[in-house]
């Protein structure tokens, strides 16, 4: 059996882990590349999201590659996202390719004994953990990435860090050196030479998760708004989605759960995908960050829901809406950060100075 | 004479604003790009020059609009800003109490809200291009008639000729079926300039708090009856500055001025001559990995001056080699 997965940001690293732990078969689908969309929106009806294209892409590569097993989650999200392994398995069908398609429609643990086959559960656990642990470890690297690419003085080295750490990580065998690399990668970030820039900016993004996350998808957002001088803070991240530790999600503590709560007096229920959550981070954030960029696929119900409800949430915090899609304007895109940055930039200055 | 020049290189303008330095306007332009930023640089720089005295002295230069990087590498330029930085600049300098500005140009539509002579907001057209002053001029040409025509013409309208103003795929066919019913033609334009306006206030406009004073800037302010269209949909009284079309450009030269009063330098500028000389641009797809990106390039005798297009930096870090 040769399991794959479509990609979404890091999260290959994760599962890649998992599966060579418990030795199942894995072929990572080939970075998400322009062929990989203009398979995907080729075989795709005209009117779905990009991440259903991008999936699609990711998964024809990987059975030409020598995949045999599918997975991709369903179901659950609420929002068409949750249909989207039944119509690609049928338009696989159709274009003639033979596998079998794995969802987590039955539960998590129907699709992991499918994928383990008589595995111990106690092996399948400590399996899981080491992937999890991973997409901790890539997380926390993200986040100093995020705060020192800000303030980098040698433009681009963060990234080559973040490239060359991820990287590591992926290697890494098992939990001693996925240890060591993490210390050696965070030590080389905090040790970095820095600039202090004018006016240190602090800026959010929100929205749909997989824009959100996936570089590809939206065109290396993070790495142009570092490069403009501002901090990233992306709470959406695969670490915190499958974060399973139980006393925050008792208390609530959750991002996700505070979110939800902080929306309430705009939208008082869950409109599936991650609009309730994008309403919520808007409200929750309105002091400890600049500004907010809201990204969304186009076409996609939740975040038109969530963006529309944002201008009536009134406390002063700035929204940049960007839309992605299979175009590659990327000027357009930069464009839009640029004056956003400037803008927010302009108005901190003074208010620093009123302060003073 | 000490001079600043801005340049604002658009989608589909090109404009040159020069300033002295008590910031008064001394000298502009108003070209088409024709789709050719390179040679309208070229073209405005040495037209620009015969409109200034002979000791002027360029201290500096700026690049604004969709093409600024490009036209930054021809002119050598001192500073590279985007559009809505340089419009609201002009914007104040001109009316320091301007609490909303609404540009409409080529491809981009945008609203700026400013409190206190700050940016606070600001609204830029996302995946939509109807309303802005491509789907006007495209509608002019299918009526044969100039934009100047449309929009004295569009100022006749007696009756209201509903049109979709949601997508301009909807809003033509919609003119049409009103053409063929028989409608006035003056109506139907009429008809088309208040949808453009209610489609920009429902989508770029969404959710900003728009409030008086209201200035109008860009290409699209020429047409008077979207002016009037605008006037009747907010109900506030519109001020259409006097050289609306060149703000941007104005926005620029100010900047530079300002940049170059902070930490000077001396100009990059690289002098009128750049008018007469031959650049030369390229592209190419890019094999290092399947992303297969295309790479422009801007060469001179030669040399590659510039890089662009990448996902990565690997062009672009050494344009030389």
């Amino acid at each position: 059996m040769q399991v794959t997965f479509p990609h979404m940001g890091y999260i290959y690293v994760g599962i890649a882990a998992m599966a060579k732990w418990l030795n199942v078969g894995v072929v990572v689908p080939p970075p998400t590349s322009q062929r990989t969309l203009s398979l995907g929106v080729k075989y795709s009806p005209e009117m779905v999201c990009l991440p259903f294209k991008l999936s699609l892409g990711n998964m024809i590569e990987a059975l030409e590659s020598g995949a045999d097993t599918i997975i991709m989650p369903g179901g659950l999200y609420g929002c068409r996202f949750g249909y989207y392994h039944k119509a690609q398995e049928a338009i696989l069908r159709e274009l003639g390719y033979d596998f079998e398609m794995v969802s987590q429609e039955l539960g998590i643990m129907h699709m992991v004994k499918r994928i383990t086959r008589g595995t111990p559960l106690r092996e399948v656990i400590t399996g899981l953990r080491f992937g999890l642990t991973k997409m901790n470890v890539l997380h926390e690297l993200e986040q100093m990435v995020h705060k020192k690419r800000a303030v980098e003085r040698d433009r681009g080295e963060v990234s080559r860090i973040h490239r060359d750490g991820t990287k590591a990580i992926e290697n890494a065998a098992d939990h001693q050196e996925l240890k060591r690399v993490r210390q050696e990668y965070l030590q080389t970030l905090k040790n970095l030479p820095t600039v202090s820039p004018p006016i240190p900016l602090k800026i959010g993004i929100t929205g749909e998760f997989f824009i959100a996350i996936d570089p590809f998808a939206n065109m290396d957002m993070d790495v142009e708004l570092g490069r403009l001088g501002a901090e990233v803070c992306r709470p959406l991240s695969v670490g915190e989605w499958i974060r399973f530790t139980p006393v925050p999600i008792i208390l609530g503590l959750r991002e996700k759960d505070r979110s939800h709560k902080a929306a309430m007096p705009y939208l008082s229920r869950n409109v599936f995908g991650d609009g309730w959550q994008s309403v919520g981070e808007k409200v929750l954030h309105a002091r400890d960050w600049d500004g907010l960029v809201h990204v969304e696929p186009f076409g996609c119900l939740p975040e038109t829901m969530a963006r529309n409800i944002m201008p009536s949430i009134k406390d002063g915090l700035p929204v940049l809406n960007l839309i992605f899609d299979e175009h590659t304007a990327k000027a357009g895109v930069i464009n839009r950060l640029e004056a956003f940055v400037d803008m927010l930039r302009k108005k901190k200055r003074r208010q620093v100075k009123v302060c003073v | 004479m000490e001079a600043y020049l801005g340049i604002d290189v658009g989608s589909v303008t090109t404009k040159l604003a020069m300033l002295d330095k008590n910031d008064e306007l001394v000298a502009s332009l108003y070209l088409l790009t024709e789709g050719k930023p390179i040679e309208m640089v070229q073209q405005g720089l040495k037209q620009i020059k015969q409109q200034l005295p002979e000791d002027v002295d360029i201290c500096g230069v700026a690049t604004t609009g969709s093409a600024r990087y490009l036209a930054g590498v021809i002119v050598g330029a001192d500073l590279v800003k985007n559009e809505i930085t340089s419009h609201s600049v002009a914007t104040l300098q001109y009316l320091p109490e301007a609490q909303t500005i609404i540009e409409i140009g080529g491809q981009d539509s945008k609203i700026i809200i400013i409190r206190d002579g700050v940016v606070i907001d600001f609204g830029m057209n996302t995946v939509c291009a109807a309303g802005t002053g491509s789907f006007l001029d495209h509608q002019a040409l299918r009526l044969n008639m100039s934009i100047e025509e449309f929009s004295r013409r569009a100022l006749a309208s007696d009756t209201t000729v509903r049109i979709a103003g949601r997508c301009t795929v909807f809003a033509e066919s919609d003119m049409i079926h009103k053409q063929q019913m028989g409608h006035r033609t003056e109506d139907i334009l009429y008809g088309l300039c208040q949808a453009l306006v209610r489609n920009y206030l429902n989508n770029v406009g969404l959710g900003k708090d728009i409030k008086s004073p209201v200035v109008f800037q860009g290409g699209v302010a020429f047409n008077q009856a979207i002016v009037k269209a605008i006037q009747e949909e907010l109900n506030i009284q519109i001020i259409v500055p006097p050289h609306h079309e060149i703000m941007g450009a104005i926005g620029a030269a100010l900047l530079v001025h300002e940049e170059l009063l902070n930490n000077n330098n001396g100009s990059k500028f690289k002098g009128f001559g750049v008018s007469e000389v031959k650049y030369h641009t390229s592209s190419f797809q890019c094999k290092a990995c399947p992303n297969l990106c295309e790479i422009a390039q801007l060469s001179l005798n030669g040399q590659v001056l510039a890089r662009w297009g990448g996902r990565c930096d690997l062009w672009e870090r050494s344009p030389s080699s």
